[in-house]
């Protein structure tokens, strides 16, 4: 499904189990002037909702105590996902509903096309058919956008 | 086999065993059992373990570990591709439910994990072929090989498969006649109505691997054997720290453009080798500047010094847009599949050697030299010439006339770069199409105001696959732009490395199973060198890894990124500062492609037989069973074909956990553990018989990893072993936590899974981590004293640490294993 950003927060503060995953270019890709990961954590502390911080991005999390997140490796996410007995220290229930932001494309696919009964809503600027949620291709200052729109609302 | 068989008497110190039911049908290797058996079985053994092989080994002969594995480390699959199209019943979306045949989603990406692994094996088989039909034509077939001073078991993942390494080019072209037989049985499993459980086909995908190994090592045998590569197996130990010199001048800025230029592109070295002989017999070595991408060129300086190692092959694209090469051969595989088109931009004259890759030209190996060269003179762009003699002589012939007829540089005008810049309607469809999220209309904006510093920075970064280019509407041709932008990062991309130097020496092995208890682990760095962003990135992570005490050894289009830091203060680059041995603190350069079956697997088996007198010859099964309980990885990094992948199941088969980046999420496959669920974490004693509990290690056996810093921080975890003693455990707590420390802010979640008793903990963090032991994990503590009193054991009991060290896993020295028929028995001649 594609997203606007209004379907985008509605469906993101319906869901109560729910899971923010930050990818290794948010620390370090600016859209809109804001770093990706600026957007992740307005979400998180709208939401009030944990971020698994993939790659090396938890560096620039580690002093943030206004939201919870945990390093987690793409590996460690797919495994807390699909198999049982995992016990996961970030947040125990599994979420059913997983915000991807900030994944160079192939990575996104790979997470997405794995993770098998969970919801997934990429806000990346690409389409992703394989999510079940997708944000549609954007130029940059349309991504800015649709990512300041979806923060507007979540905080509505 | 019936039960009439004759026996076969092997004799092994003073005990005959009958290895008439060691193997599965003896009849026709009667003689190859019977000295596998004598030569590599001790006494001891043969008394205390049923003495089983597995010559010629098929895939269904190492089932029983296989399934070991593939249960403790259940393939989970990234499925992206979910409609069959294999038969003629479909196309069947296996993502609604089954297909026409029966097959399920996850049984048809099991299927296709095996036709990777094959298609991965068949690029390397056609190539080991193709240079063994080529020495079998110069030197014919009774042409005995040479090994070398040193090398003296002979090539382990051979001798692993079939008992014995050949002597002969004809024995070689048996060995082959094995691997092709293999491939083919095993692709026919992949075929429609086949195989159809998922643990057998991903069984039959590890064997590719193995079988991929196998031939690896036959060509790179071939290479020094006929070929006078460099081999340290040739040297006496006390030349090795400094073999070969590392004087190979490497990188785009190396190339000596003042002169003509050939660029060798593909993984086939003969017409490299043909060409450098036609110089030298006519003196032109000093007027042709020759350099190699990818693996012919890793080959090319490992037979001619003043060769230049250019690039990986997954970046050709940036060497054929810069025209650095007047003319350009190429061969297969791991050509760009556009070369003639990309060469056309910039008038290099393009001659193709490969009958796997023709480009639809015509091959021109009976016509006359003259006649050629002169057909490429004019109009003709390019021509496939097959005969590789003559494609080197043409080559060299050629060049010295192309140079005049081209321009000095091929480059964009700083006016150009910004008139295409200004062309950008700033969608950034270029932005959504690039792999490693590079270029963006941000960067085209500033190119228009005169700023290129964001086209620059590109420059270094791309791989040059062209996504971008093809996604743009305006046709703007950027990676012409980001080499524009940058010219001072091409002259500056030249750095001195040791050549390959080829296999690991048994003197070596020798001295790092007496290192082996104290150092972290064996990590070797393999790979395409397909990834975004800076190679000395990848430098940076072998000097990490070198400078912590790791024994590091690098192969494939990688080893050459290894290469591309130098050391701010000495200028040096990591080839130049460490010794190129295979041992702690120390860096060795196997080679190119083919060499990636040297780094580990081989001199691993090689360990097992030196330091425990494993047999090596056909007891694949029981050499990866020792190899398991040690401590190794292998990174790939940047895989880009289906090589690639057969090289990690390989690794993975033998007991090397094996991660793979940062493109790690294309692998289709991984094989990854869960540490919370304690059933899967047990080993065998190996006297007694029964199992017990241990600790999750190592935790995965192929894992995807997004960056650099997740390798640094994952290879210490995967490096604790089961049975460890305390300064090594030591040792490796302290890289772990310090490296997830450094990276990620924090320490890991799992740390605590690895502790057993005090004097596992480092010093330094000792106070801290038995402060968590007793906070977080709810273990019992002597905080006064700095004590553990009692562990919290997973199962949620609070134990005396001796009871908890006598239940929960193994001290180290005690034999285990994980499979019940190595169980030592008491000895039959004792008894």
């Amino acid at each position: 499904m594609v997203l606007t950003p209004d379907e985008t927060a509605k469906l993101i503060k319906e869901e109560k189990r729910r899971l923010l995953v930050a990818g290794s270019i948010c620390g370090t890709l600016e859209v809109g002037g804001k770093k990706l990961l600026d957007y992740v954590v307005d979400m998180a502390k709208l939401t009030d909702t944990p971020i698994a911080a993939t790659g090396s991005t938890m560096f620039q999390l580690k002093d943030n105590k206004e939201v919870k997140a945990k390093k987690m490796m793409a590996a460690d996410l797919v495994n807390f996902l699909r198999v049982e007995k995992w016990e996961e220290p970030l947040t125990p229930e599994r979420p059913e509903l997983l915000v991807f932001l900030g994944f160079y494309p192939e990575v996104a696919r790979m997470l997405v096309s794995t993770i098998g009964d969970q919801k997934t809503m990429v806000l990346d600027n690409r389409y992703f058919d394989s999510a079940t949620y997708s944000a549609p291709d954007l130029s940059f200052e349309q991504w800015a956008e649709f990512l300041n729109k979806t923060i507007d609302n979540l905080g509505k | 086999m019936g039960d009439d068989q004759k026996k076969v008497i092997a004799k092994v110190g003073g005990t005959e065993v009958d290895v008439s039911t060691a193997v599965r049908d003896i009849r026709g290797i009667e003689d190859l059992v019977k000295e596998s058996v004598e030569t590599t079985w001790s006494e001891n053994l043969v008394n205390q373990i049923k003495v089983w092989l597995t010559p010629f080994t098929h895939a269904s002969d190492i089932a029983e570990w296989d399934k070991i594995l593939l249960e403790r480390f259940p393939p989970l699959y990234t499925a992206t591709v979910k409609e069959c199209q294999d038969c003629f019943q479909g196309p069947c979306d296996l993502e609604k439910g089954k297909g026409a045949c029966g097959i399920n989603l996850e049984t048809f990406q099991a299927k296709l994990s095996l036709q990777s692994a094959c298609k991965g094996l068949a690029a390397h088989l056609s190539t080991c072929k193709e240079l063994l039909e080529h020495c079998i034509k110069e030197f014919g077939e009774d042409r005995e090989l040479k090994w070398g001073k040193t090398l003296v078991y002979g090539l382990m993942n051979v001798n692993i498969l079939i008992s014995n390494s050949p002597k002969t080019l004809r024995e070689v072209r048996e060995a082959l006649t094995y691997a092709e037989g293999q491939l083919s049985e095993l692709l026919s499993a992949a075929n429609v109505g086949r195989e159809s459980n998922i643990i057998s086909l991903e069984s039959k995908a590890l064997h590719a691997g193995s079988v991929l190994l196998f031939a690896m090592e036959l060509t790179e045998w071939l290479k020094f054997s006929m070929f006078d590569f460099t081999w340290a197996p040739d040297k006496e130990l006390l030349e090795i720290p400094a073999y070969p010199e590392p004087i190979t001048e490497a990188g785009l800025g190396s190339v000596d453009r003042s002169k003509p230029v050939i660029v060798f592109i593909g993984n086939d070295f003969l017409p490299a080798w043909m060409a450098v002989k036609y110089m030298k017999d006519n003196g032109l070595e000093d007027k042709i500047e020759v350099g190699g991408i990818g693996a012919v060129g890793h080959d090319m300086i490992r037979f001619h010094e003043q060769a230049k190692l250019l690039i990986s092959a997954t970046k050709a694209n940036k060497v054929l847009r810069l025209g650095l090469g007047d003319v350009v051969v190429v061969s297969d595989p791991c050509c760009r599949v556009d070369a003639l088109e990309e060469a056309a931009r910039t008038d290099s004259k393009v001659i193709a050697t490969s009958l796997n890759a023709t480009y639809g030209l015509d091959d021109r190996s009976l016509d006359p030299v003259d006649e050629i060269v002169g057909d490429l003179e004019k109009d003709t762009l390019a021509v496939l010439i097959s005969d590789q003699k003559k494609a080197g002589e043409v080559a060299v012939r050629l060049v010295q006339k192309m140079k005049a007829k081209r321009k000095d540089s091929y480059l964009l005008t700083t006016e150009e770069i910004k008139g295409y810049a200004s062309k950008c309607t700033d969608c950034d469809a270029c932005f959504r199409a690039c792999p490693a999220s590079l270029v963006s209309g941000k960067v085209l904006k500033a190119a228009k105001e005169g700023d290129l510093t964001g086209l620059a920075d590109i420059c270094d970064k791309s791989t040059y696959c062209g996504k971008c280019e093809d996604a743009c509407a305006e046709g703007i041709p950027l990676m012409d732009m980001f080499l524009a932008a940058n010219p001072q990062a091409i002259e500056a991309d030249n750095f001195r490395m040791r050549a390959g130097r080829g296999a690991i020496t048994s003197n070596e092995i020798r001295d790092i199973a007496i290192t082996m208890f104290s150092m972290p682990s064996a990590v070797a760095i393999l790979g395409c060198g397909n990834y975004p962003g800076a190679a000395s990135e990848v430098a940076q992570m072998a000097k990490e890894f070198v400078e912590s005490n790791y024994s590091v050894s690098v192969a494939g289009c990688i080893a050459q990124d290894v290469a591309s830091y130098k050391d701010p203060k000495t200028g040096k680059t990591l080839y130049e500062t460490y010794p190129a041995l295979y041992n702690p603190r120390c860096l060795t350069n196997c080679g190119g492609c083919s060499a990636q079956a040297l780094t580990s697997t081989a001199p691993f088996y090689k360990l097992g037989y030196i330091a425990f007198r494993n047999p090596y010859k056909s007891a694949f099964a029981q050499e990866a069973d020792f190899i398991y309980r040690f401590a190794a990885a292998v990174v790939i990094w940047g895989p880009a074909t289906d090589l690639s992948y057969a090289v990690a199941a390989a690794h993975a088969r033998a007991g090397i956990p094996v991660i793979v980046g940062p493109y790690g999420s294309k692998f289709k496959r991984y094989l990854l553990g869960n540490k919370y669920d304690r059933s899967k974490w047990w080993m065998v004693h190996g006297n007694k018989g029964y199992r017990k509990e241990t600790a999750p290690a190592p935790e995965h056996l192929l894992i995807p990893v997004e960056t650099v810093d997740e390798v640094i921080a994952l290879v210490p975890k995967l490096s604790f072993t089961l049975q460890e003693m305390e300064t090594a455990r030591q040792g490796k707590f302290d890289l772990y936590l310090n490296a997830y420390k450094k990276r990620f802010g924090e320490w890991p979640d799992d740390w605590q899974l690895f502790v057993s008793k005090d004097m596992e903990l480092p010093v330094t963090k000792k106070p801290k981590m038995l402060r968590l032991l007793s906070d977080e994990h709810g273990w019992e503590i002597d905080k006064k004293r700095g004590r553990i009193l009692k562990v919290k054991h997973r199962d949620g009991r609070l134990m005396e640490v001796g009871d908890f060290v006598a239940e929960y896993g193994f001290q180290s020295g005690q034999y285990i294993t994980c499979l019940d028929r190595l169980v030592y028995q008491i000895r039959k001649d004792r008894q």
